[in-house]
Order: C-alpha cells, then structure tokens, then sequence
C-alpha cells in the first residue's frame, strides 16, 4: 500500500508540472495581449484626441502643452494628469507623437509606443513604435 | 485486489490527462481569441481613422467621393500587431446615418456620410484542434459624417458675409461670386444715397456678388456703425483672430451678433488677412473651382465666417455660415492691406459650406455648418 500511494504522487508530480506550465504559459501569452490591447486603445483614443483640437505650432514640432495634453490623453484617457496610468509603467516619454504636414498644414497626428516593456512571466516584450495609430487631422490650425 | 490496485494507479494520470486536455482548451481560447480581440480593436482604429478621413473630403460632387476613397488607401493605420496592411476596405457613401449605402452615388450631391468596413482573416493555433476552424473572419466598420452644427466656438474668422436669404445651406450665395467680408465706408452725405439705391451710399463700391437686397439691409440698419466686422481691436487679438480662429465669443445659429459687431482696425484686420493668404501654398488660383482643383492648396486661403441678416439696427441675426476664398495678387503683404484704407470692401468669393477641419468646402447642411464625427 505505501508503494502505491507513493506512485500517485509521483503521477500527481508529472501531471501537475505539465498543467502548471500549461497554465503559466497561458498566462503569459494572455497578459502580454491584454497589455497590448489596452495600449493600442491608449494610443488610439490619443491619436483620436490630437486630430481634433487646435494644434498651436507652425511647424512640425507640437507646443510643449499639446504634447502633453496628448501623452496624458493616452496614460489616463484624459488631456490633464489623472491619477492611475493605464497600463502599468507607462511613462510620458513612451509615447511618441509624430506631426506630419501636407502643404504647409498639419496632415496627420500618429501616436506610438516606444521603450515599454511588457513584463510576462517567462520574458520580456519590448515594444518599439507600436502599437502606432494615425488619424487624420481635423482640427482649427493655429501656427500664430 | 489487483484488479482494483490497477484502477487506482492509473485514476490520478488519467483525471491529469482529462485536466490538461480542459486547461489546453483554455490556453488555446486565451491565446486565440486574445489574438482576435487585438485585431478586431486594430482594424477598428483603422476604420474609424478611415471613416474619418474620408468623410472630411465629401463636398458634393464626384471629385470629393474619389478623393475619400483615396484618403481611405492612403491611411498608414495596419492590424497583426502593426505589421500588416488592411485588405482593401471596402467604402460606401450615404446621404444620412441611416443609408442606404451606396457604392458610387451620382450625382453625389448631399452625400455627407461615408462607411469604411475592413475584414481580416485571423489564423487560430488552438482552437483549430478542437473546432477544426483554423481562422477566424474578423469584420469591423465605422461609419463617420459631417454632422450639422448651430453652434461654432472656434474657427471663424471676426467677419461676417451679409444675406437676406436664410434656406441654407448657401443662403442664396453664389459659389466663385464675390461678396464682401468687410462693407466699404458708409457715407450718407453721397449724392443720391438711400436705401433704395444703396450702392451709392458708399465710397467705394460694394462687392459684385452682394445682392440689392444685402446692400439695402447694410445701409439701412448699420449705415456708418459697422462693417461687418465683429472681433477685438487690439493688434494681436485681430491676429489670433484671422490666423488661429480664436473667437471672440461662441456663435449660434439666430444670435444677435449686434452686440458683437464693431468697427475695429482696419490696418490690423487687412494685414493678417494677408498674411493668412501668404500661409497657402497655393496663391495663384482666382476661382474657388480652380483653387479647389489645385493640389497645392491647403485651404488657408479659406476664411470660414458667419453669414448674417441685419434686421433692424440693433438685430443683426446668424442665419448660417459658409468659406470664402480670399483673393490674393501673389504678394503675402499688400492686395488686402493696400486695399484697407477703409473706403474699399474686402471681398471674397464664396467657396461653399463650412466643414471644421477639411481643406474645402463641406458637403452642406442646413445651417452651412459641420464637423466630422463617428456616427457609431
């Protein structure tokens, strides 16, 4: 009797390592998605936000206020400083805004993840220009 | 006893192997449908930039359905984690939210709305075991429109375009006539002025295209008071004013704008409207239908203001609003400023409705006003 209730621990050993990496690898593939998810909704509700208000810079380097305004629209989902950012770790200086100009006047607003790290259990995804999301500007130009 | 000592080694492997195969099934789900939910929110974006986009092009006429299909294409926005362009999507117009949607409409006359639907074809790594479905067909669409607005709080340029005519969403303006932003001086002591023959009322003469019915409603009931101007005086608020669209105050549609109006700077007023002029890219067409043909233009040259009714002499109304293409003779600095002496109107000639943001004209409303939003 004590061999056999040894040979089920042993089975419960085998088969546990199996489900628990089954279940550590879901986890892991799971949590770097949703992290992906939420950034990519960030970054468009950002993108979203900078084609629409006035873009005060005559050229292609926004006003220190509408770059701010535009990263805390994608780390608290609002234009002033909230209070948790949306993923966690996220700086301001993750997001990049790229201005593009056709003929003179502000085209389109493109939002992008740079340097974030998602950190999964069994490594690390850096993310490098995404997600990224361009938007058509549709806003009142103010260069003066 | 043997028989049962058997059983009992193989039940924990044997409820394993049961559970691994559930908990596989949920790896899968987790990773699969985690992949799809990504790419659905991807092609989502995607769409509703393109919506968008396309949406701010629609002006009423065949030309601007083109080039709605073409900012569709143009779009950089991508799905697959960022690394794949969208499969064609596919674009259909309609002249309310509601549809129908229609491919190529023509005449394309009142189409203000566009829809953008985008499908993707996602692979499924585990559920293909247990379903046999090896992709997943992800459909997204967003549909976008210039939605009227009665109300504009910044934009429009401290002018005003006069008509009597209130069925927008041109209120009777003419496109490419030329009616005046600023009426020249009033000066009652004229030979023959009255307000039956208003044209002699002023020192110079009033814009081609203002009509009889304008030019009696100007002379009776702002006579030397206004111009039809209606921003600050300062300097720099003229400028904000012409150049970046700050507003005195928010207008809507039936406003009193009298309280509003007032002579201003005329030195001021006709230097920034130069220098808006200088800001496009194109300054040598004279028709808004050549101006908006032209691939240089950037639509600086369009001054977006409120169309007015002077009623009486302490009503002057908002009955709409509308672009006008400023003139230009190449010079960023002398047509309006050498013309601002005051006696002279600053005309301009009527482009079409107003949409915030487009490059041109928009595809009109009733109150000659829009912007473009998402519909769902």
């Amino acid at each position: 009797m004590k061999r056999r209730r040894g040979v089920a621990i042993l089975e419960f050993a085998a088969g546990s390592g199996l489900l628990l990496a089954i279940f550590s690898g879901t986890f892991d593939f799971g949590y770097t998605l949703i992290q992906y998810n939420r950034l990519e909704t960030a970054v468009a509700q950002a993108a979203r936000y900078a084609s629409i208000v006035p873009y005060d810079s005559p050229n292609t380097t926004p006003s220190a206020a509408f770059l701010a305004s535009v990263r805390n629209m994608a780390l608290y989902g609002n234009p002033a400083v909230g209070h948790s950012v949306v993923v966690g770790g996220l700086t301001a200086a993750n997001i990049q805004l790229q201005v593009t100009f056709a003929n003179g006047v502000p085209a389109t607003m493109q939002v992008s993840i740079t340097g974030y790290n998602i950190y999964a259990l069994f490594g690390t995804h850096p993310l490098t220009g995404k997600p990224r999301v361009s938007y058509p500007y549709q806003g009142v130009w103010a260069p003066a | 006893m043997r028989q049962t000592t058997s059983h009992q080694r193989g039940f924990v492997l044997i409820t394993m192997a049961i559970a691994a195969a559930g908990v596989l099934a949920v790896a899968g789900l987790a990773v699969d449908i985690g992949r799809v939910f990504i790419a659905k929110n991807e092609i989502q974006v995607a769409c509703d930039a393109a919506a968008l986009a396309a949406a701010g092009q629609l002006d009423g006429t065949t030309n601007g359905l083109s080039r709605a299909q073409d900012a569709v294409s143009a779009m950089p926005n991508k799905w697959n984690f960022g690394t794949a362009d969208l499969p064609a999507p596919a674009v259909t117009f309609a002249t309310s939210a509601a549809g129908p949607w229609v491919a190529d409409p023509n005449p394309a006359a009142g189409y203000a709305y566009v829809q953008v639907t985008a499908a993707v074809q996602v692979r499924l790594y585990f559920m293909t075991l247990a379903t046999g479905q090896s992709v997943s067909n992800v459909t997204s669409s967003a549909k976008a429109g210039q939605i009227p607005i009665a109300s504009v709080s910044r934009g429009l340029a401290p002018y005003t375009a006069v008509s009597t005519n209130t069925t927008g969403p041109n209120f009777g303006l003419v496109a490419g006539n030329s009616y005046a932003m600023q009426w020249p001086t009033f000066n009652s002591s004229r030979s023959g002025c009255s307000v039956a023959s208003p044209s002699l009322c002023f020192n110079s003469l009033p814009c081609s295209g203002d009509s009889a019915a304008s030019k009696t409603a100007v002379v009776a009931n702002w006579a030397s008071k206004y111009q039809g101007y209606w921003g600050a005086n300062s300097n720099s608020l003229i400028g904000a004013a012409v150049l970046d669209g700050v507003q005195l105050a928010p207008l809507t549609l039936g406003q009193n704008i009298d309280p509003l109006l007032s002579p201003g700077d005329k030195q001021a007023e006709a230097d920034y409207l130069d220098r808006r002029v200088s800001q496009d890219t194109d300054t040598a067409d004279t028709t808004p239908a050549a101006y908006l043909a032209s691939t240089r233009h950037n639509g600086r040259r369009l001054l977006p203001v409120a169309i007015v009714d002077p009623v009486d002499p302490t009503h002057t109304n908002v009955i709409g609003y509308g672009q006008f293409l400023l003139l230009s003779n190449g010079s960023p600095s002398d047509y309006y400023k050498k013309a601002g002496n005051g006696n002279d109107p600053y005309c301009a000639l009527y482009a079409g409705p107003y949409n915030i943001g487009s490059g041109g004209p928009g595809a009109g409303g009733s109150s000659g006003a829009s912007s473009v939003r998402l519909i769902e």
